[in-house]
């Protein structure tokens, strides 16, 4: 697993828009695809989508540069635009944030649109907040869903300590906290030593990916999903709903007996 | 929001004391008629074309008595990169007594923001920190219409008045009355074009030729909305005291004066 700030940035604008008639920044020609429903990083709202195409990364960010600053948007770009860069254009009146985060991937351009609300902050309340966390942490991010399928969590963490220790404060704090572990299972991804661990609680489920980054140095990644259903599944209903989209869009057909 | 950086902004758009007025402020507030006659929805945008390009946006959105029940009017003053203004770097919300004119006397409440802050009232308190004291027996705006031809403005500069023209500007062409600050007779420092075509501001031009830098009318009309969003009442404001009120060891240290000063120009 590789961090860097491209990473970083991604993570803390990553997330729920803050207006539902705002709408995201489009490439055109191209599909893009919702990341989540409503997303809450670090307490503030973002709504996040994403594209690809094969256009070189400078003509997708010029272009989104010209659309911004045409329509009289005071615009920021920064990064190589070779490898990545980010564009963003700030609508001082309404207090969002229109940004897009491109990246090279398997010879295209990665392009993650973003809305960000920068006048809302959510704290989230103690009921709330489901992560559980490793204390002092050199860098933390939360990303947070709600849809009808349930809602799910998502915590970043980076931690200067072993890989060992980490997990042992992590496995004391689930077993504190009423979580059952389940599954524990380590490897290799990278030449960098991981360890995966699953808890449940209830219908809550988290899963925790630790990576060595060096001797005393592990990300911490953690997904926390709960649903109204005790298996951790969506619910029938939100079921039914996705396979009715995907057969009105011909994407599946149904099977007959 | 910072309150520094605001009050730094305030500073920069001329609200401060003359001396330390910046160009645009300065031009601003001494172009201001002395009496606010602007009926509500009137705006008029400028464009500043100098080293940088920018644009300025002037809107009276509403009206009411003011705290010391004089009549009043809400103005708008933006600041922008663009003349859309759809994005403005600086907003300024301002009950302006209309006896007064666009004057730091007048000001009774102010909002103001920069960036994608939101905006935020200054407190009553703070506003003669933001907006400077008056000063009392000080002179009338710099450039006030001279009713002879010329008058004398200091011991080498002369206000010189000359004949209403057809005046060509990005707004298109009005009828406008030059006024040129002239020193020694022979270099104009600066030169305005009044005009009473213009709502607000009675302006449709200003030039400081020696600079090349130009403040003109671009767009104006008479249907302006409130587009500001006013915070709560009970939101938070911004206030300002002054640093004497500090304790000892926070207040500024005064350097001696060092011997290269005395060596400046």
């Amino acid at each position: 697993m590789r961090i860097s700030l491209l990473t970083l940035f991604v993570l803390l604008l990553w997330a729920v828009p803050s207006r539902a008639d705002q709408e995201l920044a489009v490439y055109p020609g191209t599909v893009h695809t919702r990341i989540g429903n409503d997303l809450l990083i670090n307490g503030q709202y973002h709504r996040m989508a994403y594209f690809t195409t094969r256009d070189p990364m400078m003509k997708v960010a010029k272009y989104f540069t010209d659309h911004w600053s045409k329509q009289g948007y005071p615009v920021v770009a920064d990064g190589d635009f070779e490898r990545e860069g980010v564009v963003s254009a700030f609508y001082t009146r309404e207090g969002l944030q229109r940004a897009v985060v491109l990246r090279r991937h398997m010879g295209k351009t990665v392009g993650f649109t973003v809305l960000k609300d920068l006048w809302l902050y959510e704290k989230p309340s103690a009921g709330q907040d489901k992560a559980i966390r490793v204390e002092g942490p050199l860098f933390s991010s939360e990303v947070s869903t709600r849809d009808e399928a349930g809602g799910s969590r998502h915590s970043t963490q980076l931690v200067e300590r072993g890989m060992d220790e980490v997990r042992q404060e992590l496995v004391s704090k689930f077993t504190a906290a009423g979580y059952k572990a389940v599954r524990e299972s380590g490897g290799k991804l990278d030449g960098q030593r991981t360890l995966v661990l699953e808890h449940t609680r209830g219908a809550e489920q988290v899963m925790t990916t630790l990576v060595q980054l060096a001797d005393s140095r592990v990300a911490v990644s953690q997904t926390w999903v709960g649903t109204d259903r005790p298996d951790g599944m969506p619910n029938a209903d939100a079921v039914r709903q996705a396979r009715e989209a995907a057969m009105r869009k011909g994407l599946v057909k149904e099977k007959k007996p | 929001m910072n309150a520094l950086v605001c009050a730094l902004t305030v500073a920069l758009l001329g609200a401060a004391p003359a001396a330390e007025m910046p160009r645009e402020g300065r031009m601003l507030f001494e172009a201001a008629p002395e009496r606010m006659d602007a009926r509500v929805g009137e705006w008029v945008t400028y464009q500043m074309d100098g080293a940088q390009q920018a644009f300025m946006r002037l809107a009276v959105v509403g009206e009411q008595k003011d705290e010391k029940n004089r009549d009043a009017v809400w103005v708008e003053l933006e600041f922008g990169q663009h003349p859309a203004m759809k994005a403005p770097m600086a907003q300024f919300l301002m009950l302006v007594a209309r006896e007064t004119g666009l004057r730091r006397e007048g000001i009774s409440r102010l909002f103001l923001t920069q960036g994608v802050e939101k905006l935020q009232e200054v407190d009553k308190d703070a506003l003669p920190f933001f907006l400077g004291e008056s000063e009392k027996g000080s002179p009338a705006p710099a450039t006030p219409a001279p009713t002879s031809a010329q008058v004398q403005a200091g011991k080498d500069s002369a206000v010189k008045r000359g004949k209403p023209s057809r005046l060509m500007t990005l707004a298109g062409t009005v009828t406008a009355e030059p006024l040129e600050v002239v020193y020694r007779n022979n270099l104009v420092l600066k030169r305005y074009w009044v005009s009473r075509e213009i709502p607000l501001l009675r302006l449709a031009k200003i030039e400081l030729p020696a600079i090349r830098y130009t403040m003109e009318v671009r767009d104006y009309g008479v249907d302006a909305r409130q587009r500001m969003i006013v915070p709560a009442p009970n939101a938070k404001k911004i206030t300002l005291e002054p640093a004497s009120n500090f304790p000892a060891w926070m207040q500024p240290v005064e350097e001696p004066e060092s011997d290269s000063q005395e060596d400046r120009p």
